[in-house]
């Protein structure tokens, strides 16, 4: 690979391994990164995919909460043999109130899910979307083929990934001597600083991110330990991993035995407990055990029964070795009674490991700071893969100016390029935009947003086939920005609670994805802004002559 | 508040290893310095540098801090960066200033717990 006639050292063949492999793989490592970085806002997205939760706002007290959501299950399903109740917090209007019917399916089958009004325990039904569960499914599952195949391509991809970090450190010439080094306006220099200084600045979670990522996908790409042991029960497998035991056979003995028993004695006896008047007396008591923090969730087993218990969960865990498994406190429903204070699980040390890497991965743990700076490092990967992406053409420039025509190659390698960083973010806002548009009533419109997501994103690539590389991603990116900034006024419009409302009313779920909204639509108009510029000091060195050499790169 | 006494101690302390490397010297001040006091400026990034550990520890735990940690001297060594190739003397005030306003909200922080 080299010029001169010097041998090929390790550096050299592990250039080659970096360039290629990194090709290759960037374009979905690069949908990856960002559809994964974005999921670490997944509740604020989903809320703001569904404005009609908008109209929820949570009570000053965690009493009235509390008492809104076990009022409005008594309504909703006084039957169920438990209620689980999600109190509303930072990044959640409503209560997420789920439930399980007496004899129902094991595991997620059996749960039936509502949202409820934080003020009046109302049912809300939003509209029907996939809302951010579509963008953090598909960064690490893709779209429209059997699940495992998906999560084998991610696996795959995050392997090499780890192979291009490894590779790219030992390619990099100085690691340490170009610490802080960026050279601006540089061309290829810059595009060079830009992505080593991505990689090497946020190195420590890109190392973490994709070594984690594959553990979560452990399961995926080495099943045969797991199937072995748990002679291919799946299910049991991933209940000793969490440290639970299997829901089927709790509950089913319990439905069977005590609970169906104690049931029916409870409600002939007409002894109805007051939950709402006890539930205030238990929240204090958290209150006292946990001073700093807040009670997240209640959970009611066997309700309107004398057996009745009730489970506070506190909001949040600061360990991420239980990833993120909360204290808990549980009562006896009848008589408010503390009767147990069950310790978080604790797992052993390979459990532990995995814990802390997957939950780190997932922000788990994180309030807003980290998850900002989680969010931000997501960023700065996203940034590395792109970099790379747009590096592999500028590098080829001068090849291409001495043959005097583009390869075909370097031309399908330009418009993808084109494709996977600016259509990405356009198929993004189509898909906001197409869940506020869309009528409430449209037969399948949760699958349409995603339709148009994928139709949105096709387009960009053959709008990048079609339009000259400059023009593709000028027109790309004032495409994106225009989309971005303009979904704060669109939400108001729709039906949610504009940045005026949700500011004013404390919900800053709502607002921050507003803001963030404008700043990715800034972003994406320094981007433009900045390409224009740089044209416009290309045409005034050379009047008459369109820009060649910068043709290529935002 | 504790992020911003994090980032404000590792960004000094970044910024401290940069001016201790002969390549920023010119950029930051102008002129090559002398070995001692390029010692003297490794000592002292590499000291904000752990100093910087003990508000992430005190603030998130053990575990989320020493992650916390590391998340926000990716970010202070990003805002060195970009700071040497946009705007390198302005480092005269920014780390004097960081300094003083990690140590302020640190001060404050004691104060509240």
């Amino acid at each position: 690979m080299r010029m001169d006639a010097k041998p090929e050292g390790l550096r050299q063949s592990m250039s080659w391994l970096h360039t290629w492999t990194g090709i290759l793989l960037g374009w979905l490592l690069y949908a990856v990164f960002f559809t994964g970085t974005l999921s670490y806002f997944l509740d604020e997205i989903n809320l703001w995919m569904k404005p009609e939760l908008h109209a929820s706002v949570a009570p000053s007290s965690r009493e009235q909460a509390a008492q809104a959501g076990l009022a409005g299950m008594q309504k909703l399903a006084p039957q169920a043999s438990t209620w689980t109740l999600e109190l509303p917090n930072e990044r959640q209007t409503t209560i997420q109130a789920s439930w399980r019917e007496k004899g129902a399916a094991p595991g997620r089958a059996g749960t039936r899910r509502a949202e409820l009004d934080a003020a009046t325990g109302e049912q809300i039904v939003p509209r029907e979307t996939r809302g951010g569960n579509f963008l953090y499914r598909f960064h690490f599952e893709l779209h429209a083929m059997p699940r495992e195949v998906g999560r084998w391509i991610v696996g795959i991809a995050t392997m090499f990934m780890f192979v291009a970090i490894i590779s790219g450190v030992i390619t990099h010439k100085k690691i340490f001597a170009e610490f802080f080094t960026f050279r601006p306006k540089k061309g290829q220099r810059s595009w060079l600083d830009a992505h080593n200084a991505t990689a090497v600045l946020a190195l420590p979670f890109h190392v973490m991110i994709t070594f984690s990522g594959l553990l979560l996908l452990m399961g995926t790409l080495m099943p045969w330990g797991a199937d072995v042991a748990y002679n291919g029960n799946g299910q049991a497998y991933q209940m000793e991993r969490r440290g639970v035991a299997q829901p089927g056979a709790r509950e089913e003995s319990r439905g069977a035995g005590r609970g169906g028993r104690e049931g029916r004695a409870g409600r002939e006896g007409g002894s109805q407990i007051d939950l709402a008047a006890s539930i205030g007396p238990m929240l204090a008591t958290a209150q006292t055990q946990w001073p700093e923090r807040e009670v997240g969730r209640i959970t009611v087993t066997r309700p309107n029964t004398r057996g009745a218990t009730v489970e506070l969960q506190a909001h949040g865990s600061d360990s991420l070795t239980t990833r993120g498994r909360a204290d808990r406190l549980v009562f006896d429903a009848a008589s408010g009674q503390l009767k147990d204070t069950p310790p978080p699980a604790q797992p052993g040390t390979a459990a532990a490991v995995n814990n802390v890497f997957s939950a780190t991965h997932l922000g788990r743990f994180a309030g807003p700071p980290l998850r900002w700076l989680l969010f931000l490092s997501g960023v700065i990967g996203t940034a590395m893969v792109g970099t790379g992406l747009v590096l592999w053409v500028v590098k080829r420039l001068p090849e291409r100016r001495k043959l005097g025509y583009t390869p075909f190659g370097h031309r399908l390698v330009e418009s993808t390029n084109v494709a996977a960083i600016a259509g990405i973010a356009l198929a993004t806002a189509a898909y906001f935009w197409l869940n506020r548009l869309l009528p409430f009533e449209m037969a399948g419109r949760g699958s349409w947003e995603i339709n148009g997501f994928f139709i949105v994103w096709a387009l960009s690539l053959v709008h990048a086939v079609l339009r000259p590389a400059r023009a593709a991603w000028l027109e790309q990116c004032g495409a994106v920005a225009l989309m971005f900034v303009l979904l704060p006024v669109l939400n108001p419009l729709t039906g949610g609670h504009g940045l005026f409302t949700s500011l004013q009313l404390g919900q800053g779920a709502i607002a921050g994805f507003d803001l963030a909204m404008l700043a990715i639509g800034g972003l994406f108009g320094t981007i433009v802004l900045h390409l224009r510029r740089k044209e416009a000091k290309a045409k005034a060195a050379a009047p008459g002559v369109t820009p060649k050499l910068a043709e290529v790169g935002p | 508040m504790s992020a911003l006494i994090v980032f404000g101690l590792a960004y000094a302390a970044l910024a401290l290893l940069a001016l201790a490397m002969a390549r920023h010297q010119e950029q930051f001040v102008g002129r090559e310095l002398a070995p001692r006091q390029v010692r003297m400026l490794r000592a002292g990034g590499w000291g904000l540098l752990a100093l910087a550990l003990w508000p992430a520890l005190a603030a998130w735990g053990t575990q989320v801090g020493i992650a916390g940690w590391l998340g926000v001297l990716s970010l202070a060594a990003l805002a060195v960066g970009l700071q040497l190739s946009y705007a390198p003397r302005s480092g005269a005030w920014s780390v004097p200033a960081a300094l003083v306003v990690a140590s302020a909200l640190a001060y404050v922080a004691l104060l509240m717990s």
